[in-house]
């Protein structure tokens, strides 16, 4: 199964860190990275995103017109900081290896749909560029 | 009607035969064909068939049969899928489990006993919620209809139906596996699984608004649950003190209510208790307390204090003789334990009958921050406040507690015994104002 790892923490920790904290954030991450190419899971990807005041906001309104909003679509006590996409044979394999994630954080797990042959027969779909590329 | 546990005695025989074999069965269905949806409807519909023809062929040769039948209703739904373009869900199942279960199929053996117990790790998984884990294994493991699990928790058929369909759904989409966890993660994961068998029992005693006998005996189902998460890790403590529990705390369902509503623990007909379910507790008790097994810490341990408390009102031949000053000193064990300021609200009237009114009072200041809006507080109070003759006080308190009351059984119990209240001398009573769940009060 695919899961993506989310990752939650209150945005104004980071910046306010100093070197000796970030280096044990880093190094969970490390093992985080080590634990999963280790196991039998597998890394599909994964990023850290900009903080929310760099959100854009894209929806239609009622007339179909695009309306951008500044910031992010929910406000919420903790932010979405950065997501893994893992693959992992089951819930109990992925959570073992999440906990390797700083502790610091609010992981979610949700897994990833298996949109079946439709989106299977898409060839660019897989590759890592977007299909439209 | 009665329904004891592990025989679920209140039952029609094909019925008692039926939710035996249940769990097992949908085990197996489970382990091959990855199908929670498809293993359900098949096996319902097998049993169905089965009640159906069993008083007119008499009882079938055995549960293999039904297997067979159910077996065959799941290949014939897989085959019309087939031609459907998306696969539906299936669970995460080793293959060597999905091996193992067709050798299983053709010849059921030893293997059986995993079967259920990779089913109930299923279903107690911790990544569902409490209480919809609890409703789950109740209908996968021991094939409770929805309708008595529903009553039991206090919900519309239709909401409980919609709750276990989500849990359902969340064990296939989740990726949750059909798995037993490996020894060093398994002790862990058994407080998890204990937790919400116990939940099932709480929740049939947790005071409603319909008839309380019937949820008490739906209860019983959680006690078959205790008895067969015994039955398949008898070596581990945690299953054992909580079928301890959950037999003692049950044995006094018969005589907990009459005509009237409630009857308390010190007026109950201590005949009417099941002594042979006392028993089987006690026997289960006995190597914890002679030190042959030893106590777990954490939940287990609160468990085996709490069988221990049950344990001395259950001996007791009458209510005069039960020893007060021991549960008294086990509630402070306990709570030294918990930290609970529910268990601190048990320990003020154990030892205000063992002591005194003027002790309990004692160790009732201050709880009502920690409880607030709890009425069983002001209850206790006002009963310790009249048997220490401050009846002023006493009113007052049971003003309180009938305000904070949401349980109409219980208010009008209240309103009878504010009612009662001597206008002067104190008295002596051994009645406690207010049922707790799972308790030792009724």
């Amino acid at each position: 199964m695919k899961y993506l790892v989310l990752l939650y923490q209150d945005e104004t920790i980071w910046p306010a860190l100093d070197d000796a904290e970030r280096q044990e954030y880093m190094e969970a991450h490390m093992a985080f990275d080590r634990a999963v190419s280790e196991g039998a899971t597998t890394m599909l990807g994964g990023e850290a995103l900009g903080e929310t005041d760099t959100a854009t906001t894209l929806r239609h309104d009622d007339d179909d017109r695009l309306v951008l909003t500044d910031g992010p679509f929910a406000e919420t006590t903790e932010q979405l900081g950065g997501y893994y996409l893992v693959e992992a044979a089951d819930l109990d394999v992925m959570t073992t290896i999440a906990q390797e994630l700083p502790h610091g954080y609010t992981v979610e797990i949700r897994p990833v749909v298996d949109m079946g042959p439709v989106f299977d027969e898409v060839p660019a779909a897989r590759s890592d560029s977007p299909a439209w590329a | 009607m009665t329904v004891g546990p592990g025989s679920g005695d209140g039952l029609a025989p094909i019925e008692r035969v039926l939710r035996k074999e249940w769990g097992r069965l949908l085990a197996l269905l489970l382990a091959q064909y990855r199908r929670l949806d498809l293993a359900e409807d098949a096996l319902a519909d097998a049993f169905a068939t089965a009640a159906e023809r069993w008083p007119r062929d008499g009882m079938p040769s055995a549960p293999a049969a039904w297997l067979t039948a159910a077996r065959r209703r799941v290949l014939d739904r897989l085959r019309s899928e087939a031609v459907a373009a998306r696969k539906a869900p299936v669970l995460v199942v080793d293959a060597r489990v999905q091996a193992e279960a067709e050798r299983a199929m053709v010849d059921p053996g030893d293997l059986l006993e995993d079967e259920r117990l990779r089913l109930v790790m299923l279903t107690t998984h911790p990544a569902l919620a409490p209480e919809a884990a609890s409703a789950l294994t109740l209908r996968l493991v021991l094939g409770v209809p929805t309708s008595d699990i529903a009553r039991l928790f206090l919900v519309g058929e239709a909401t409980m139906a919609a709750r276990l369909t989500r849990a359902r759904k969340k064990l296939v989409a989740a990726g949750i596996p059909y798995a037993v966890p490996d020894a060093s993660a398994l002790p862990g994961r058994l407080e998890g699984v204990v937790q919400v068998a116990y939940l099932g029992f709480t929740a049939g005693y947790a005071p409603g608004s319909g008839p309380d006998a019937v949820r008490a005996e739906l209860a019983g189902e959680a006690v078959r649950l205790g008895a067969v998460l015994h039955e398949l890790l008898p070596e581990e403590p945690l299953p054992a003190l909580l079928l301890a529990l959950m037999l003692l705390q049950h044995s006094r369902r018969a005589a907990r209510t009459d005509g009237d509503g409630l009857v308390l623990l010190p007026d109950q007909d201590r005949g009417r208790w099941r002594h042979d379910e006392i028993g089987s507790a006690l026997t289960l008790l006995t190597p914890f307390v002679d030190g042959t097994r030893s106590i777990p810490a954490g939940i287990g341990r609160s468990y085996y204090l709490q069988s221990l408390i049950a344990a001395e009102h259950a001996t007791a031949r009458t209510a005069e003789e039960t020893r007060w000053d021991r549960i008294a000193a086990l509630y402070a064990e306990l709570e030294d334990h918990t930290g609970s300021p529910v268990v601190r609200l048990n320990r003020a009237v154990a030892v205000a009958e063992a002591e005194g009114p003027r002790a309990g009072l004692e160790l009732l200041d201050g709880l009502e921050a920690q409880l607030p809006g709890n009425h069983r507080l002001p209850a206790t109070r006002a009963e310790l406040l009249r048997r220490a003759g401050e009846n002023k006080a006493a009113a007052a308190a049971y003003e309180v507690a009938i305000g904070l009351c949401s349980n109409e059984i219980e208010q009008r119990h209240l309103e009878r015994r504010r009612a009662e209240l001597p206008p002067a001398t104190p008295t002596r009573g051994q009645e406690w104002s207010v049922p707790g769940p799972g308790k030792d009060r009724t």
